[in-house]
């Protein structure tokens, strides 16, 4: 690690959006996997008969009045829903679809956007012209449409719910990763790279991608709260996970009927999302404010 | 045949047109002619200056040479070989043989790797060294260059301009070369800098018989280095002269302008400064006739129309002008010679739409360009303190 990445390490350190948002995500990540310890609720054994007494419990802080005695002994710090659900325990559990989702969306965007955004920038020509006028056609879908169709085209399940959001995100990681391609691309070390006689794939691996990768760390990590909110729409109008997941736009959407009797039990997986979705989005914008300040204005 | 007097290199007819596209599908509309019909030879050992301002080519010339861009046209002959014509394969083995020295030291060296990954990928490529015997060389050639090898691990950001330069110097004789391109090796560093750098070129091609195409916009960096220099403008070249005889008796009036401007450390030695008026035409509808004579004080009607051929005048002084005499190696206009460097006030307005304005050397910057600044010329001096301010 050379002295100027020393640098910039210290300065995302020191950067308020970079240790919130941190924060933030690794506090999910550690509620998700400790779900079970911490809230006694375990999905996997979740029996409905036994949780018929505990339906739509209020929240422990909420006004629990009229409650019979062997209920209001037991306390739920966001309630329950309509099947006896422990709803913070079950929005931990949904913790879990929604960060391994998103991650892996992330890794399908950049899996596949990285070789087209590498290619099309340092070869150019008619090869430029083909991704990018494809990716042009694809841009011009709005997102959530785009991925209602590709989960239509591939039948719906978890893994196509993820190649969904994934593909959805190629444009943008190709586009961007274009950009920067074509500005290290007539750097002078390029040149000096071919005048030393090296072999295209020892420059581009070797020359030009290293020098590309800050506005792309940045835009991943504010590709993963987008994917986030895309899954969960998804999720929302049942092109997600099948009934009975604990998704958290699935959740959303099965409960919306409780808006009035046991508002808890939408708002919980809807603050959950806006939390990690914030999280991420703060990272993102403080990666960028250290890594790439080129891009802020945009 | 005598082989030691063969040119290392023969550029002849070297093209570069650049297209320009517009439009929805990038159509070509237009060419940008960088470089238009440039030859030359380079012997080994030899350097060559190349000079210009600004967009005259020369760039583009030392690139296409070394294929960093592929030139439109022309015949480039290195080392026995055809680089035209040549294979890829061919053309990545040849470039151990050549070789390129950046302008700008930071950005001409990767600033993710170590001064020894960048001095060493190409002993790796190309399989002449590897592991402790590559550091060993490595060490080497920046002792050679002025560094202290353990200046290997750093990272470049950690050195200053004119150590970036050396490791970029190091870099080009990786692979041992014959022929390096400086393209404005040194214009980008300090004047003390420059000097030092220049040195440990020079020692180095005495060292190794290297061949230098030495690419600047400054003439007297060129002059103490070069062997020979080459003017150019607009993509052609104007003037080819062994460097004595171009700075003694330069021909071309451009070369006569561009010398001009070189200031002398002599405040008591007055000359006089051709000034060029207006920035060199667009090399996308160059001018027809001598590219030069917009702004040539001296043009004649033929020069509108016809093209100066570049003539031998012997002695390897080449010149394309229509005014030079090539019995009596001067400049001739109207039957009258007019000689290099001092003393001839040019006329000034009766020449048309050409111009020159003639400044005395007490005066540091251009004066009285227009009618109505030179009836305000007692004013000159209260006039240029005030443009100063």
């Amino acid at each position: 690690m050379s002295a100027d990445d020393r640098h910039t390490l210290r300065r995302l350190v020191r950067h308020r959006g970079v240790q919130i948002g941190v924060a933030i995500v690794a506090l999910w990540v550690l509620l998700a996997a400790l779900a079970t310890p911490l809230t006694g609720y375990d999905h996997s054994a979740f029996d409905p008969d036994t949780a018929l007494d505990y339906q739509n419990v209020p929240p422990s802080w909420w006004d629990r009045a009229n409650l019979p005695p062997d209920v209001e002994a037991r306390t739920f710090l966001a309630g329950t829903d309509d099947l006896g659900h422990d709803m913070f325990g079950l929005v931990l559990y949904g913790t879990r679809y929604s960060l391994t989702i998103g991650f892996l969306a992330v890794a399908i965007s950049l899996l596949v956007g990285i070789p087209l955004g590498l290619v099309s920038g340092y070869f150019g020509g008619w090869l430029d012209t083909l991704i990018m006028r494809s990716i042009d056609v694809v841009m011009a879908f709005p997102t959530i449409l785009l991925a209602i169709c590709i989960v239509t085209v591939l039948g719906q399940s978890l893994v196509n719910l993820m190649v969904a959001v994934g593909l959805v995100g190629v444009p943008g990681i190709a586009r961007q990763l274009r950009a920067e391609v074509l500005r290290v691309k007539q750097l002078e070390f390029v040149q000096a790279a071919q005048a030393l006689g090296f072999g295209n794939t020892r420059i581009l691996f070797g020359h030009v991608f290293p020098n590309c990768l800050a506005p792309i760390i940045v835009l991943a990590t504010l590709s993963t709260a987008t994917a986030i909110l895309e899954t969960a729409g998804l999720g929302f109008v049942g092109l997600g996970p099948e009934p009975g997941t604990p998704e958290w736009g699935l959740i959303i959407s099965e409960n919306r009927n409780l808006l009035t009797q046991a508002p808890w039990a939408v708002l919980t997986p809807g603050v959950a999302i806006v939390i990690l979705v914030l999280g991420f989005n703060l990272l993102g914008d403080g990666l960028r404010d250290v890594l790439d300040p080129r891009l802020k204005k945009r | 045949m005598n082989k030691a007097s063969a040119p290392l290199l023969r550029v002849k007819n070297l093209k570069k047109y650049f297209p320009i596209r517009a439009g929805l599908f990038g159509k070509v509309r237009d060419y940008v002619k960088a470089v238009d019909g440039v030859s030359f030879d380079l012997a080994p050992g030899e350097t060559l200056g190349l000079v210009g301002e600004s967009g005259c080519g020369k760039t583009t010339v030392g690139r296409s040479i070394l294929r960093l861009i592929e030139p439109t046209g022309g015949d480039v002959q290195f080392a026995g070989h055809d680089l035209m014509r040549i294979s890829n394969h061919e053309l990545r083995n040849l470039r151990r043989e050549m070789q390129i020295i950046f302008q700008d030291p930071y950005s001409s060296l990767n600033p993710r790797m170590t001064v020894e990954q960048i001095i060493g990928e190409a002993m790796t490529v190309h399989g002449i060294a590897r592991g402790e015997d590559r550091r060993r060389r490595v060490g080497e050639l920046l002792e050679r260059c002025g560094l202290s090898s353990r200046a290997m691990g750093r990272y470049p950001h950690e050195f200053s301009g004119g150590q970036r330069q050396r490791v970029g110097i190091a870099r080009a004789l990786a692979l041992s070369p014959k022929f390096i391109v400086c393209d404005e090796a040194v214009s980008a560093l300090d004047v003390s800098i420059q000097a030092q750098v220049i040195n440990l070129l020079m020692d180095i091609q005495e060292e190794r018989g290297l061949s230098y195409l030495f690419i600047a916009h400054d003439l007297s960096v060129v002059e103490h280095i070069s062997t020979r220099v080459a003017v150019m403008y607009l993509g052609h070249v104007a003037e080819l002269a062994t460097s004595g005889t171009l700075y003694e008796n330069p021909l071309h009036p451009y070369t006569r302008a561009l010398l001009s401007a070189v200031p002398l450390p002599d405040p008591e030695r007055a000359h006089e400064r051709i000034i060029l008026e207006g920035d060199p035409p667009t090399p996308i509808n160059p001018p027809s006739g001598c590219v030069f004579h917009p702004r040539c004080w001296l043009a004649e009607p033929r020069c509108k129309t016809e093209v100066p051929e570049l003539r031998d005048l012997g002695g390897g002084h080449i010149v394309a002008c229509h005014l030079v005499d090539a019995q009596s190696q001067s400049l001739v206009k109207d039957g009258k010679v007019i000689p290099p460097g001092s003393g001839k006030r040019l006329p000034t307005a009766d020449e048309g739409p050409a111009t020159i304005t003639v400044e005395e050397a007490a005066a540091d910057e251009p004066e009285a360009t227009s009618a109505e600044d030179a009836d305000a010329a007692q004013d000159a001096d209260a006039t240029k303190d005030a443009d100063a301010t």
